[in-house]
């Protein structure tokens, strides 16, 4: 095997940016490894440089489900599922057109957020301090970064074409809110730090993943946001907040040594796996509250068994760790993505008992 | 470099069994770290007497953590002789790594260099966070090699880093840009030592003959325990906490899987080796030569034990 090779380059070198987005050679990959200086003039980093076919690529579907975070879709789509199988099950008339329109633009967004955010992490330098952050297609020599960014930037092409056609049909209501959110979502990209100390980025994964989606697909089939789907829009956010934490609890001892500060960081390792654990409580009670006062079949609330005993599972995950780098809690947040997954399925299946 | 760094003047005759515990645990050990001090100080023109001072720093801070580690691990023994809190009492053992350290921060202030004693209060309280969280993965059979890493970061690399930049730190050289590098070869050379070490373990590269499964037996993980299991079930991962010996080891895993893993193993090390290199070259437009010609057959003698 060849020796590897290492190069330090200065930021406000001509070539650094080349090698940050891949462009500096046809057959090799440049990977950073440490930033020396940050955000300073004097900034500089150390790329481990590679040959490209001595990089062992996944296989296409693989690799983009891993770039566009197909593990994540729930997130997404759980809540859109959700309505549309509400609606159905009400009898409602549906525009299947509109509805699969609605679904394509959404997933088309959740990849190109997710590929942006890839792109964004690895020219921004986030990780550089957290190498094994992100979905690792950048980091691993699988992808060029500027490759990724324009696949991010053709996803959210594709999601804004395909939307801004469902969009203009909707109330002017719905409209604002989607602005507002997305104007939340870029000072929350840009101040990120300050913001995420507050719990900011916690409170946007709360709107974006429940009310912001909920409301989108009622407007979109045809039907005002009423008492079930504002429960809905609770359950799922309050998940999506649960899994912010989940992720955060993963990180604890690298974000608190390299001073960053969230809502995990604030409360500490112990104080923090409590917080969790009353987090999980809460949602399995919301779910039994949901189906209680929506399920029009009482045989639909067993579901609430395997739910809570997927919860308790977790739970139990959480509270007998005794490390913050346990392994009990290494991939924490993918359980908590799978409890979410669990969710969509149960509130789907409680529509049609 | 041979430099006595430890004195029996240096504490008080008037404490019980002090003295006979300190002349316990310095004698037979190999002062690597001191000479690590020594291979950058002297290039750099120290003078004798700070040059004592940081060796002994080094050593009492290190020689606190064995102390202290081996109550906890409840090990019997240590340099092969009997661990001072079985010789003495474990209440002996704390309060003498405890007296290191004060020792430390009384002589680090009567030197008078404010960054040296914020360096040195950092070492200690990463050295301490390392061994914390290291103590909390016990019995933990599915930590990653990256998590551990984050451990021995913080451990073994805080001294290293120590041992490289205090030099610079005693001699008022100000140059952010050197620490940056220094810091980068320090945990380079302690990820490197402590990996060897878990090496060892498995009696990979033991000339020394040191005594081997003694991590797996305690219930730790060590870097290559976690890296060789990586890949494997649960039902192999249960299997591997009952082994004894390793021929056990190699019945659980295969002999061949054995090889090969420690063959990547060796090459992800290599890697290391070569990014140290790279960060040696850097260090060089701002060090003298005799400081890189003293560094840079440090990894191969740390890793590879001159084996390779």
């Amino acid at each position: 095997m060849s020796t590897p090779e290492f190069v330090t380059v200065l930021k406000k070198d001509k070539e650094f940016q080349s090698y940050l987005d891949g462009t500096f050679s046809s057959h090799k990959r440049a990977i950073p490894q440490k930033v020396f200086y940050a955000n300073t003039e004097n900034e500089k980093v150390t790329f481990l440089i590679f040959e490209k076919d001595q990089i062992k690529l996944p296989n296409i579907i693989l690799l983009l489900g891993k770039l566009f975070r197909v593990e994540w879709l729930s997130l997404s789509f759980g809540p859109a599922i959700a309505c549309i199988g509400y609606a159905f099950s009400k009898g409602q008339s549906v525009d299947i057109l509109y509805m699969g329109l609605s679904l394509l633009s959404l997933f088309c967004f959740h990849s190109a957020v997710f590929a942006l955010n890839d792109y964004k992490d690895h020219m921004g330098g986030s990780d550089r301090v957290n190498q094994l952050g992100g979905s690792q297609v950048i980091q691993k020599g699988w992808l060029p970064a500027n490759f990724v960014k324009s696949l991010g930037v053709i996803m959210f092409g594709m999601g804004a074409a395909v939307g801004f056609f469902v969009l203009i049909n909707q109330p002017l209501i719905f409209i604002a809110s989607v602005l507002f959110i997305s104007l939340l979502v870029l000072i929350y990209s840009f101040n990120g730090p300050n913001l995420k100390a507050i719990g900011f980025g916690e409170i946007l994964a709360f709107i974006c993943f429940g009310p912001l989606i909920v409301f989108g697909f009622t407007s979109v089939l045809g039907s005002p946001m009423g008492a079930k789907e504002w429960a809905l829009s609770l359950l799922f956010g309050q998940l999506a907040f649960l899994i912010m934490q989940a992720r955060q609890l993963e990180n604890i001892v690298a974000d608190s040594r390299s001073g960053e500060r969230n809502l995990v960081t604030y409360l500490g390792f112990d104080k923090a796996k409590k917080f969790i654990g009353y987090q999980l409580f809460l949602n399995w009670t919301l779910f039994a509250g949901f189906m209680y006062s929506f399920s029009t079949a009482s045989i639909a609330l067993f579901l609430l068994f395997p739910y809570g005993f997927y919860c308790w599972g977790i739970l139990r995950t959480i509270l007998g760790s005794r490390s913050p780098l346990s392994s009990d809690l290494e991939s924490l947040r993918y359980r908590v993505v799978d409890l979410h997954v669990l969710l969509s399925t149960f509130v789907l299946i409680s529509f049609w008992i | 470099m041979s430099l006595k760094y430890y004195q029996s003047s240096d504490f008080p005759k008037y404490l019980p069994k002090l003295n006979g515990l300190y002349d316990d645990l310095f004698t037979g050990g190999k002062g690597f770290r001191s000479k690590l001090v020594s291979f950058v100080a002297e290039p750099l023109g120290i003078d004798k007497k700070t040059l004592l001072l940081l060796c002994q720093t080094i050593e009492f801070i290190h020689n606190a953590s064995l102390l202290h580690d081996d109550l906890i691990d409840r090990s019997a023994l240590r340099r092969n002789k009997t661990a001072a809190w079985l010789k003495y009492t474990p209440e002996y053992a704390v309060l003498a790594g405890d007296y290191l350290l004060a020792r430390v921060m009384v002589n680090l202030s009567s030197y008078g260099n404010l960054e040296l004693i914020q360096k040195t209060a950092q070492t200690i309280s990463d050295l301490l966070e390392g061994e914390w969280i290291q103590d909390s993965l016990v019995h933990d059979w599915s930590v990653k090699a990256s998590q551990l890493d984050q451990v021995h970061k913080l451990k073994t690399g805080s001294l290293f880093k120590w041992c490289l930049v205090a030099p610079f730190i005693a001699q008022e050289n100000k140059s952010k840009e050197i620490y940056e590098i220094l810091n980068e070869l320090g945990v380079i050379l302690g990820l490197l030592f402590q990996r060897s070490d878990d090496l060892l373990d498995f009696d990979i590269r033991n000339a020394e003959g040191k005594a081997i499964l003694g991590d797996l037996k305690s219930g730790y993980m060590n870097s290559f325990s976690a890296y060789l299991l990586s890949e494997l079930s649960r039902p192999i991962v249960e299997d591997y906490k009952k082994v004894q010996t390793l021929d056990d080891i190699y019945n659980v895993v295969g002999k061949n899987y054995f090889i090969d893993k420690l063959s990547q193993f060796d090459a992800e090390n290599e890697e290391l080796i070569a990014k140290y290199n790279h960060y040696l070259l850097e260090l060089s437009q701002h060090a003298p030569k005799a400081l890189i010609e003293n560094l840079k057959p440090l990894p191969e003698l740390l890793y590879w034990r001159k084996q390779k």
